[in-house]
């Protein structure tokens, strides 16, 4: 168990070292996020009346563009020469390298999403820092990179590698974007409880299996990685 | 190997029969809806092909499992035969299925929960085939597309409830609910006699087609191996 | 629903045709997958046994 949690922590921390470094997947998630949103703008004409209805879209829309690419690319480094090759020659477990290389990406779109809702806030006039709303962001997040990493992996072996991915991973995370985008649109124009709390249900469901499963499947997805 | 096996033969001939006796009973034994008229004759093979659909997808899922246990190379086979015919299927139930709702919610589609669905399926099974045109080795292609088949078979429920709670136009003709669109209506005796027997027929043709598709298969590697050896 | 019986008859025979000519289409293609892979095998097999 102690080995266990040290491997995560390792992959965790040589993510977060490595992107110190170059700020690589920072800065291309950040600027291409702000580039979504800004085509939104125009494309949607965002005006105050109008946005109160896509917000939650435009947002989760954002986050969902952001987070490929992020996973595609901290999948890609890894493959590049990373040291990924290195642990799996060590006998540890490879489930924990999935939740090590599954908590950095999320912790990247973590990241961008606490720059980029701020940034929303002030741009459109909304109030974004309602708990619920970032409960729900946290949420969806975890489903959709627990997926996003697992898929990554397998895609970054494939020969036509980067366009593979969204093909792969949009059809399947549908049932978190819906419920995600309907709790988003509750918290921010103040639905009733109850209503929220359904479509939550259906994240937290969605999480936990999938979590689950990719766990149990990353190892028969990185075994002749090379 | 080369030779058809007997029993597939009297399967065939099976299939053949059930399917000539389905399309009777469609045209000829099933009653007329009172309201819907002749297009709702529609529903027993759009129904049918729709269950051979996530038959097949189910199936594939369970290969999916087969095939990371045991690393043999016919729950590959199987698995990968199985998402192609329900792959053509599920089509076949989305363009029949929009052929009955032209003229029952006057519209050839909706975003209803089941349509849409059926297309997030489709397309799950787009990235199926996608995946494995993309990757060369043989057993890194099973073990990927064993993954995937049962990520995206897991996924389906869930792409359902989600966008069901989003309302319903699609009619619920099996089991308790009253149909809140258009189109819905209760099976009379015969009705459902058509309907299960469809169901039935549909579900052995699948079994059929499976087997000639997993041949295919089997020769195809057989093919392979020869030329290989010519080319060595 | 308002609809002319005709219609009813066009639709359905419209539905029809496509999942019969669906099917078909796929079973023949299928068929004629398994012939030609089961001729090449033959004159695989043939060319091999001319080199030996």
């Amino acid at each position: 168990m102690r080995n266990y949690l040290r491997t995560v922590i390792t992959v965790v921390w040589k993510d977060i070292v490595g992107e110190a470094r170059n700020k690589e997947i920072l800065t291309s998630m950040l600027v291409f996020s702000l580039l979504v949103i800004l085509i939104f703008n125009f494309a949607l004409d965002l005006d105050v009346q109008a946005q109160e209805s896509v917000t939650a879209g435009v947002i989760w829309v954002t986050f969902t563009f952001a987070g490929t690419l992020g996973v595609n690319r901290s999948m890609a480094s890894e493959r590049e020469g990373g040291c990924l090759d290195g642990l799996l020659l060590v006998p540890v477990d490879r489930s924990a390298l999935y939740v090590g290389k599954a908590l950095g990406n999320l912790l990247f779109l973590l990241v961008i999403e606490v720059i980029i809702l701020p940034i929303y806030s002030v741009l459109f006039n909304v109030n974004m820092l309602v708990p619920g709303f970032l409960l729900v962001v946290l949420l969806g997040s975890i489903g959709y990179i627990a997926v996003g990493t697992l898929l990554a992996a397998m895609s970054v072996q494939a020969r036509t590698r980067d366009i593979l991915l969204p093909i792969l991973l949009f059809p399947l995370t549908i049932p978190i974007l819906i419920p995600a985008v309907k709790a988003s649109i509750g918290y921010l124009e103040g639905y009733p409880g109850s209503w929220i709390m359904t479509w939550l249900n259906v994240i937290i469901v969605y999480d936990l299996i999938f979590t689950a499963i990719a766990v149990m499947l990353f190892e028969y997805v990185v075994e002749e990685w090379s | 190997m080369e030779e058809k096996p007997r029993f597939l033969s009297l399967l065939d001939g099976i299939t053949g029969i059930l399917f000539l006796a389905a399309v009777l009973l469609v045209f000829f034994y099933a009653p007329l809806e009172r309201s819907m008229g002749a297009v709702q004759k529609v529903f027993y093979f759009h129904v049918s092909t729709a269950w051979v659909g996530m038959l097949g997808f189910f199936v594939s899922a369970l290969m999916g499992g087969m095939y990371i246990l045991s690393r043999k190379k016919i729950w590959d086979m199987i698995g990968f035969s199985s998402v192609e015919i329900s792959f053509i299927f599920f089509f076949i139930a989305i363009v029949s299925g929009s052929i009955w709702a032209r003229p029952i919610w006057n519209t050839w589609w909706t975003w209803d929960p089941r349509l849409t669905t059926a297309a997030v399926v489709e397309l799950i099974y787009g990235a199926y085939f996608l995946l494995r045109q993309a990757i060369d080795e043989p057993q890194q292609k099973a073990r990927f597309s064993a993954v995937y088949a049962i990520f995206g078979f897991l996924s389906v429920p869930l792409t359902f409830v989600s966008i069901r709670m989003l309302r319903t136009i699609h009619p619920v003709v099996i089991g308790a609910g009253d149909p809140t669109g258009g189109g819905g209506f209760s099976m009379t005796g015969p009705m459902q006699v058509t309907f299960f027997f469809s169901l039935f027929t549909f579900s052995v043709l699948f079994v059929d087609v499976l087997w000639h598709r997993i041949r295919l298969e089997k020769l195809e590697s057989m093919m392979n191996k020869l030329r290989l050896e010519l080319t060595s | 629903m308002g609809l002319e019986i005709m219609d009813t008859y066009r639709y359905m025979i419209a539905g029809y045709g496509v999942i019969f000519s669906f099917i078909l289409g796929y079973l023949l293609r299928l068929f004629i997958r398994i012939r030609s892979v089961k001729r090449k095998i033959s004159v695989y097999r043939e060319m091999l046994e001319e080199r030996s």
